[in-house]
């Protein structure tokens, strides 16, 4: 695009056209754009009723001449009256269309200086009673792009007027709010789009105007296609010459691109882009050599700038008059020429012509505070912003202020240009900062920064002193929706670590993960799953003696997992279901919910279908296993380093997939217990002790029997404790309860600390003096054999029980919530003031 | 009676005044003495309206009273609903000459309808020249807003089809400027689709605009719904300014009347927002003092109204200058060591003011 945009002379042509300043913003422009092939620009500019014809050439610079002609009424009186719009005839380089101040269109031959035609542009009003001719001041004036004899002037009247110029008079007139531009689409002559004083553009095609006219009958023709641009005037519109149906236009405060698309009739989402300038562009021009670029000036602010409409946010150039000369004040008139590809500006006040070199163009880009944004795999944004700490310091401040909002959730202050410049240039940074690092906030401390509300968890971690600009990393998570509390609570509950294979558990946890954004942690349950589920694969028989020691113990089997009811170790050390268990069993249902049969029924069938997967996979091994690939495998698995093994890891796992499933023995000889502790460890310093102990839990058999350096040492201890602390803290007790009850050995003591024993409501209240109390087992008391009832409903409780301490009334919980909900006292009428939470 | 066509000669002035203010003149103006507007509005039945129409609780009141009345913005969240229609009569003051019939927001035009009342409803919309729809984008009820907009376009077109429509879409300080452009996009999608089926929809133009009373968007908006009834001066006068401001090296200048703090017309340059606030509040400044020091009774009776001040900022300088009893011109200069002395300006608005004298003579205002 650079070599494209290239202004025909580096150097800026400057030149007063008239010598005498007084022209008091009434001059305008008109520049021939038929020429395709030569290197000069021809331009006839306007003063009021006095007009020049300007050649433009490299080198020689503007010549005129030193003639000034005069616009004459066809009966050979001087025109005196202002111009107000001229447009110069595309195909004929010696006629120009002018419209001057009272309304007369004049059709002007340059060679012969006459007049060839005029018409004076006015419409004939009967609303209001009475009759007359109303003639407000003509605003624009085009000829079409490809008739040469067809012209279109618009006014403040609500008319638009199509003058073929071969007839004494318009013939077609449209209705339409005070027209301020018409602009013919270039790709199609029949079609001209239309500004008006409201906020409507309006696209009108004149083949659709053969039925009515509106002198002959007050009714309008109908229009083409119509929508709102603006909220309110839309000033200008121009269509991109390069690209079909681009529509730019031109409001109060900012430029809109249109994709204009007829198909739908009102469609309300065809607006491409939206350039916010600080003034009204009055003036907008599209770049006629690359489609991507549109020139736009507004008049109070007196410069010129060039928009990439690509990049939004900021101008792609800028032209600045010299602000301390005060003469200088006054609109532009903007043209760009196509070849030589030049931006032509004429100051209307003082009649300034200048022909804008790149040179003297100022490039944004410069300017803009040298500013990074990227986000790192752990969820995080970092903002690196380099300033001179004079002028910027207060400017951090208060980004680092509005970061934080009352709900705890994070937004970014990210301006518009920064998010448009999101080009994290990584290699400048490091080698300017080399210290400038990613710190990770980890994902358990973040959460309890935010459950405590901590405000201040910003981390400015590399602030070198040394450096010439300072350099600022933010850290914080982007997602402002899901924090990190809620994703643990999310992962607590939806992470599996028992009831099913110990692939698809890992296969479980890895969507679960996936879900919530955590690929690295995904990926890690993945890695899992390959080193350590194909044993499941490659050792039917022992899969199968397992199954049948299951189905031999059919009624631990069923009771694994629940925990109310306290059952033996050994069930939950039981080897997982078979693959082929086609329903998801939560863990913590109670046996009743699933039948005995059912059970019974599956596993036979699941057999054969062990043995045919097996046979096609074996062969393939047979071709596939290389050693050097699992020592590669090894290698990666051996540096769990979410940045880098993350993407590369996935395809590689599922390439290698089928190889490294039946290369298990040579993975055996690496050792794998210490890889998986590495990849634990490293798990737990990034803070996710989460992950870790459920990885734990998942893999306890295996670690335990399989891997003989694997046992659990202190560390591991203290990651469950931290573990069990954090779920109690997010009061999620029945995750907890689960982890303990299926917590390798030394934790599992604590659940013993923690069994609270249900009492028979009967026995216990008749034997107080005693002090000894009847417990409760599986609903039944010890002593007196009597089932524990619910002290509402009168009905013995099947499932859940839940019982005051104090007295030891209970009974369902949907029940004691309903009585406590409204009362105070127990609900069997024992007087205790029980506390119900 | 036949046709007089007066036609307005500027001398010696060469502007483009002369550019044909042909006037038909009907009876109605002939049977008024030349001179006097006010026998014109003393037949009040024969004058245009402006109707105000809208659900309740849209702002029709408070759009009344902060344009007429003076009130100030943060008064009218006290007002009471409307429950009869409020004729006023404008005339009295100002240059203008209409009456505003705010109507209570309860009043359907269409249940009129069902009523059977048609004498009410062609009392209401003959001589209506302007029908002004208020809606409230905040409130949930777009679609009830539309039904009745949609029942009162098709009554009032029946009577007279020559009004003209106005939507406000008011309040619209509440909202950004994302949901004003849907809120009009989805105003005129729905009200088209409606007209559509009406098979009207190429013969009603409605205009949509936001406006808001906190700010001078209200007052643009309804200064462009006056302008409507002054189609007959309205082009001189842009010429008349278009040659003002050329001639002056002005960037902008209005004609405002004085009481309704609108203005009536402009030069035919675009403007922006800014630019015209600032000319609002140097008349408001300038009408705040006159309020407190001025004595009307000499200069009125004389016939020399000569409020005049001009005021400078940076680069700027503002000028008011009053033209007549209702009317004042207010245009801005950017001061540079080219611009137009003050006695070229001064001599300049003698000229305008005799062109714009010349030109209510002929309109008979």
């Amino acid at each position: 695009m650079e070599k494209s945009l290239r202004f025909w002379n580096e150097e800026k042509i400057q030149k007063n056209i008239f010598n005498d300043s007084q022209s008091g913003n009434m001059i305008k422009l008109a520049v021939w754009t038929g020429s395709k092939s030569t290197t000069e620009i021809r331009a006839c500019v306007i003063k009021r009723h006095i007009y020049k014809i300007l050649t433009i050439k490299d080198k020689e610079g503007v010549s005129d001449n030193n003639k000034s002609y005069q616009f004459k009424l066809p009966d050979g009186e001087d025109a005196i009256f202002p111009t107000q719009t001229v447009d110069w005839n595309p195909e004929h380089i010696d006629q120009i269309a002018v419209g001057l101040a009272n309304n007369y269109v004049l059709h002007w031959n340059l060679t012969t200086a006459k007049c060839i035609r005029f018409h004076k542009a006015t419409c004939e009003n009967k609303s209001s009673g009475h009759s007359f001719t109303s003639s407000r001041t003509l605003t624009c004036i085009q000829w079409s792009p490809k008739n040469p004899n067809l012209l279109i002037y618009g006014t403040k009247d609500p008319f638009i007027n199509v003058w073929d110029v071969r007839e004494p008079a318009p013939d077609q007139t449209y209705a339409n709010d005070g027209v301020l531009d018409i602009k013919f689409d270039p790709h199609d002559e029949n079609q001209f789009a239309v500004a008006s004083e409201n906020h409507d553009v309006t696209i009108y095609d004149l083949r659709n105007t053969s039925t009515e006219k509106i002198r002959s009958e007050k009714k309008p023709v109908s229009k083409k296609f119509k929508f709102s641009a603006h909220e309110n005037r839309t000033l200008k519109c121009e269509w991109n010459p390069k690209i079909r149906n681009q529509l730019a236009t031109s409001g109060q405060t900012n430029i809109k691109i249109w994709a204009v698309d007829y198909s739908k009739e009102y469609h309300l989402h065809n607006e491409m882009t939206l350039i916010t300038t600080r003034n009204s562009a009055y003036s907008i021009k599209w770049s006629p050599v690359c489609e991507y670029l549109l020139a736009s000036h507004s008049h109070s602010s007196r410069y010129v700038e060039i928009w990439d409409i690509r990049r939004r946010f900021k101008p792609y150039r800028h032209f600045r008059e010299d602000p301390t000369n005060k003469s200088k004040l006054g609109r532009l008139l903007l043209h760009w020429h196509e070849s030589p590809h030049a931006l032509l500006t004429l100051n209307t006040n003082n009649a300034d012509l200048s022909m804008h070199a790149r040179r003297d163009a100022i490039n944004m880009e410069n300017f803009a505070p040298s500013c990074a944004i990227s986000c790192s795999p752990y969820d995080e944004m970092s903002f690196v912003t380099a300033y001179k700490p004079s002028k910027r310091q207060p400017r951090i401040r208060t980004k680092s202020e509005g970061t934080k909002d009352n709900t705890g959730s994070v937004h970014f202050p990210v301006e518009n240009s920064l998010v448009d410049r999101l080009t994290f240039r990584k290699g400048g940074l490091s080698s300017e900062q080399p210290s400038v690092s990613f710190s990770p906030v980890t994902a358990s401390y973040v959460s309890e920064e935010y459950s405590s509300g901590n405000e201040s968890h910003e981390q400015i971690t590399a602030i070198p002193d040394t450096a010439p600009d300072r350099s600022f990393i933010f850290t914080r998570p982007i997602s402002s929706k899901e924090d990190y509390s809620f994703k643990f609570r999310y992962l607590a509950k939806n992470y599996k670590f028992s009831g099913l294979s110990l692939e698809e558990l890992c296969h479980h946890n890895a969507k679960i993960a996936e879900s919530q954004a955590l690929l690295h942690v995904a990926s890690n349950w993945r890695l899992l799953s390959v080193l350590f589920a194909s044993e499941e694969v490659t050792m039917p028989f022992y899969e199968e003696e397992n199954q049948k020691r299951n189905k031999r113990s059919g009624t631990v089997y069923s009771d694994r997992g629940t925990i109310l009811t306290s059952e033996s170790p050994e069930s939950a050390e039981q080897e997982s279901d078979s693959d082929h268990m086609e329903y998801p069993r939560p863990s913590y249902v109670s046996e009743e919910e699933l039948s005995d049969e059912e059970y019974n029924i599956e596993p036979p069938d699941s057999y054969q279908n062990w043995d045919m997967l097996d046979e096609p996979f074996t062969q393939q091994a047979a071709l596939n296993t290389e050693s050097t690939e699992c020592e590669e495998l090894s290698d990666r698995s051996s540096q769990p380093d979410p940045d880098q093994g993350l993407y590369s890891f996935d395809n590689f796992h599922q390439d290698t997939m089928a190889s490294v499933r039946h290369s298990r023995t040579e993975l055996m000889k690496i050792n794998m217990g210490a890889l998986t502790r590495d990849m634990l460890e490293d798990l737990v310093n990034e803070g996710d002790v989460q992950t870790a102990c459920t990885m734990l839990l998942v893999l306890e058999k295996k670690l335990t029997k399989t891997i003989d350096p694997m046992s659990l040492g202190d560390l591991e201890i203290n990651w469950f404790h931290s573990y069990i602390d954090l779920l109690s803290r997010f009061q999620l007790w029945s995750v907890q309860a689960a982890v303990v009850a299926q917590a390798p050995d030394p934790i599992k003591v604590l659940n013993t600390k923690n069994v609270i024993t249900a009492m028979c409501t009967k026995c216990s209240t008749n034997d107080k003096v005693g002090g000894k109390r009847a417990v409760l087992h599986s609903g039944l008391c010890s002593r007196c054999g009597i089932v524990a009832v619910c002290s509402l409903c009168r009905i013995a409780v099947k499932g859940l029980y839940i019982w005051c301490q104090g007295c030891c009334h209970g009974g369902h919980p949907h029940h004691m919530r309903q009585w406590f909900e409204n009362n105070r006292l127990c609900p069997a009428a024992c007087g205790h003031a029980c506390q119900f939470s | 009676m036949t046709n007089e066509v007066a036609t307005l000669e500027v001398p010696e002035w060469s502007i483009a005044a002369d550019s044909a203010l042909k006037l038909e003149p009907g009876s109605r103006q002939l049977s008024a003495s030349p001179s006097s507007a006010s026998l014109l509005t003393n037949t009040s039945s024969n004058k245009p309206k402006i109707l105000l129409m809208g659900l309740s609780k849209a702002g029709k009141t408070s759009i009344r009273n902060v344009i007429f009345h003076k009130m100030s913005a943060n008064e009218t969240q006290f007002l009471d609903p409307t429950h009869k229609i409020d004729k006023i009569d404008i005339s009295n003051k100002s240059f203008l000459d209409f009456q505003l019939w705010d109507f209570p927001g309860k009043l359907d035009i269409s249940h009129l309808r069902d009523k059977e009342d048609t004498s009410t409803i062609e009392k209401i919309f003959v001589e209506a020249r302007v029908l002004i729809f208020v809606i409230d984008p905040v409130e949930e009820k777009h679609s009830i807003a539309i039904d009745r907009l949609h029942g009162t376009i098709l009554e009032a077109y029946k009577i007279n089809p020559k009004i003209k429509f106005e939507v406000f879409i008011h309040k619209s300080d509440s909202i950004n400027e994302d949901q004003k452009i849907d809120n009009i996009r989805e105003m005129t999608h729905r009200i088209n689709r409606k007209l559509m089926t009406a098979g009207l929809q190429d013969r009603i133009l409605i205009s949509f605009r936001t406006t808001s009373i906190y700010d001078h968007s209200i007052f643009e908006a309804m200064s462009i719904v006056c302008q409507q009834l002054l189609e007959n001066v309205l082009s001189p006068f842009e010429n008349i300014l278009n040659a003002f401001v050329s001639s002056n090296k002005m960037e902008k200048a209005f004609i405002f009347d004085l009481h309704p703090k609108i203005f009536i017309a402009t030069d035919s340059s675009t403007f922006d927002m800014p630019t015209y606030e600032l000319c609002c509040d140097m008349l408001d400044l300038i009408a705040d003092m006159g309020c407190i020091y001025q004595e009307y009774e000499g200069g009125e009776e004389r016939g020399v109204f000569s409020t005049c001040s001009v005021i400078k900022l940076n680069d700027t300088l503002l000028h008011l200058k009053q033209i007549n009893r209702h009317l004042a011109l207010v245009c801005i200069q950017l001061q540079q060591e080219t611009a137009c002395t003050q006695g070229i300006v001064d001599y300049n608005f003698q000229q305008l003011k005799h062109g714009i004298q010349e030109v209510l003579k002929v309109a008979n205002l």
